[in-house]
């Protein structure tokens, strides 16, 4: 994946450079705004990781002008004040999506892997896979080696957003996000809950467990590897 | 002005008052004139012309000065009595000046003229009253005038010297204020008049000035006093990594730790920023009409099974067709989830949580109650401080914030919010209004 991170704090730049290119990306780093703003007209990109804060010309303003240039690359906001405010006009700019500092590398990858897969998920697909358990979006139902599993409508949601991420990691604000369009972080484990809960339907009365538990992160679906 | 405008009202009623009592007086003059004059006719009837300018001359002459004249002469126009001289033709009944009757005085006289036979006979009446009235209302309107002008002049001067004083002694409080000194307060006149009423008014809005920044300065102390644990504990693993580190022992378990203290801080001073964003009050520009039910249930939902989970029972009910509010509904879901949060992270097995809805006349109110430890009554404002936490060892998890933000929450939307005693456990309700 070829990303372009413009951000004028060294360290966090260095932190998610080396990130991506551990993880054997490619990732062009920027410092401020204009040049952010030429490189990304200029070249093609598979991502954009924007701070709203920047010298030149800010965050906001150069995904503006980059949705008028026509450029249609994903953008990923990094703020460092979790003001909702700042991610309503985030995305109001043209960006996906926004990413409170600091944060911790494995969830700005694996919101970068969901953006830039995004395109692929807007082909009209009515009945989602993985291994042997299907989800109809149709006619709203589950069914795993032809056995039909019972879902309450908010787990539908839950098991049809990780399906529809199959292979990827989603963290537990993006599900909390996606499924219940919630913006603030809980305490307690309710997002586990729900997960467990769901696992219990579709992974425990069989052999192989397509739900799992990433560590630290999230969680991932995905057939047996 | 007001003074011009005063003292002419002031003259204008004085003149009334001077003509009404010179009409009065000279129809006294005229009156006693024509009885002067029958007193004469009656004279003449009875002792002829001979008892009659003896008459005369008596009256003269027991007359002080010419308060009275008089004048008898034949049909020729000859002087037969009396003290003036000219005969020329005087009205039968009116006045005329004293220069015509040959007089070199300045005053008027009442006259009654007529024929007694072949004689003619003119009486007059000095009106030296009234020119002495004339006189005497003259000099008084003018001192008059004159003293109410000081009296008014040294008044006003007196009041504004008096109301220079007041001002300066508001700026001077002003100042004080400037300079730091917030329980400054402006002396009063005690009248109740405008100074002293604007003088209230700032009096409240330096004791708000200074309700504030003592909010500010204790928040910034409990946030040093707060932050200065979790960073202490992060010196003390630092400091065991090092030691280990130089016996080539693993540190991870200390770096995981700090990483664990420091994911805190930081949670915490994203919580105080977004409290202090809430308080600035930018967020109400995104209200819109909202139906709370359309909050309540799904955090209801959300948090149901948890409950199950947790062997606790959360129970909703929302009253249907609820009126709307005007707020934002994210906001307003975080202050449910706070309030969930706490219930779940104080009220450990056995909890009961119950939400539900009334309607008053002006508001809708969300009741959300636990069957937990509570809040003491004592303690229920302190809890809604920034980093105010019950939980003096801070062992179990929490930043202190979560109350606070309900707070700033419930009074972004104008709503009342009030802790109360479940018996066992706590009342959080909270007003918000309809209109």
């Amino acid at each position: 994946m070829k990303i372009l991170l413009i951000e004028d704090d060294k360290k966090i730049a260095d932190y998610v450079v080396k990130g991506f290119s551990e993880a054997g990306h490619v990732c062009d780093h920027l410092e401020n705004g204009s040049d952010g703003l030429s490189q990304g007209t200029r070249e093609r990109y598979d991502i954009i990781i924007a701070d709203r804060m920047l010298p030149g010309l800010d965050g906001l303003s150069m995904v503006k002008a980059l949705r008028a240039a026509g450029t249609k690359t994903p953008v990923i906001f990094l703020t460092s004040v979790s003001g909702v405010d700042d991610r309503v006009q985030g995305l109001e700019a043209g960006g996906d999506d926004y990413l409170v500092k600091p944060f911790a590398f494995s969830e700005l990858a694996a919101r970068v892997a969901a953006l830039a897969r995004r395109p692929a998920m807007q082909e009209q697909e009515t009945v989602l896979r993985v291994h042997d358990l299907e989800l109809d979006l149709i006619r709203r139902r589950v069914t795993r080696a032809g056995k039909e599993i019972d879902l309450q409508p908010k787990e539908f949601l839950l098991l049809e957003t990780l399906m529809r991420a199959e292979g990827r990691v989603l963290t537990r604000t993006m599900l909390l996000e996606a499924v219940w369009d919630f913006h603030f972080d809980p305490q307690t484990s309710v997002v586990e809950t729900h997960v467990s809960r769901l696992r219990a339907k579709i992974d425990k009365p069989f052999d192989v467990p397509l739900l799992h538990t990433v560590r630290s992160t999230g969680y991932s679906i995905h057939a047996p590897r | 002005m007001s003074l011009a405008i005063f003292l002419v009202a002031a003259t204008l009623a004085a003149t009334a008052a001077f003509l009404v009592i010179r009409q009065e007086l000279e129809k006294r003059h005229a009156v006693h004139a024509d009885q002067e004059f029958r007193l004469m006719a009656q004279v003449y009837e009875k002792e002829g012309l001979t008892g009659l300018a003896e008459t005369i001359n008596t009256h003269i002459d027991a007359t002080a000065g010419r308060d009275k004249v008089y004048r008898l002469e034949d049909a020729s126009g000859r002087s037969l009595a009396g003290n003036f001289s000219v005969s020329a033709s005087l009205p039968s009944s009116g006045e005329v000046s004293s220069a015509r009757l040959g007089f070199d005085d300045d005053f008027t006289y009442f006259i009654r003229s007529g024929t007694l036979g072949d004689l003619k006979l003119a009486v007059g009446i000095s009106a030296e009253d009234v020119s002495e009235v004339e006189e005497v209302f003259i000099d008084g309107v003018m001192w008059g005038s004159l003293l109410l002008a000081a009296i008014s002049i040294a008044g006003s001067f007196a009041l504004s010297m008096q109301s220079d004083r007041r001002i300066a002694g508001i700026e001077s409080a002003l100042q004080q204020v400037n300079d730091g000194h917030l329980d400054v307060r402006i002396p009063k006149s005690g009248k109740d008049d405008d100074i002293d009423r604007i003088a209230t008014m700032i009096d409240k809005t330096i004791a708000a000035l200074g309700a504030n920044v003592e909010t500010n300065r204790q928040i910034s102390s409990d946030i040093a006093h707060d932050l200065k644990t979790p960073l202490n504990r992060v010196r003390i693993d630092i400091e065991s990594a090092i030691e280990l580190q130089q016996k080539n022992q693993p540190v991870i378990a200390e770096l995981e730790a700090i990483e664990g203290e420091v994911g805190n801080i930081l949670s915490t001073f994203d919580a105080l920023l977004r409290i202090a964003q809430i308080e600035s009050g930018a967020r109400k520009e995104r209200f819109e009409s909202l139906d709370l039910a359309k909050v309540i249930e799904p955090m209801a939902e959300f948090y149901s099974a948890y409950a199950d989970e947790c062997g606790a029972v959360l129970e909703c009910k929302i009253q249907d067709g609820l009126p709307p509010i005007q707020g934002d509904k994210e906001l307003l879901t975080q202050l449910l989830a706070n309030l969930f949060e706490n219930a779940f992270k104080h009220g450990g097995e056995g909890l009961k949580l119950e939400c539900q809805t009334r309607v008053t006349e002006h508001a809708v109110v969300v009741e959300i109650c636990d069957n937990g430890p509570g809040i003491p009554a004592e303690e229920r404002e302190n809890v809604l401080r920034r980093l105010y936490r019950l939980d003096k060892s801070r062992s179990k998890p929490g930043s202190g914030l979560g109350l606070s933000m309900v707070k700033a929450i419930s009074d972004l939307h104008d709503a009342k919010l009030s802790l109360g005693d479940h018996h066992p456990g706590l009342t959080v309700k909270i007003e918000f209004p309809t209109t």
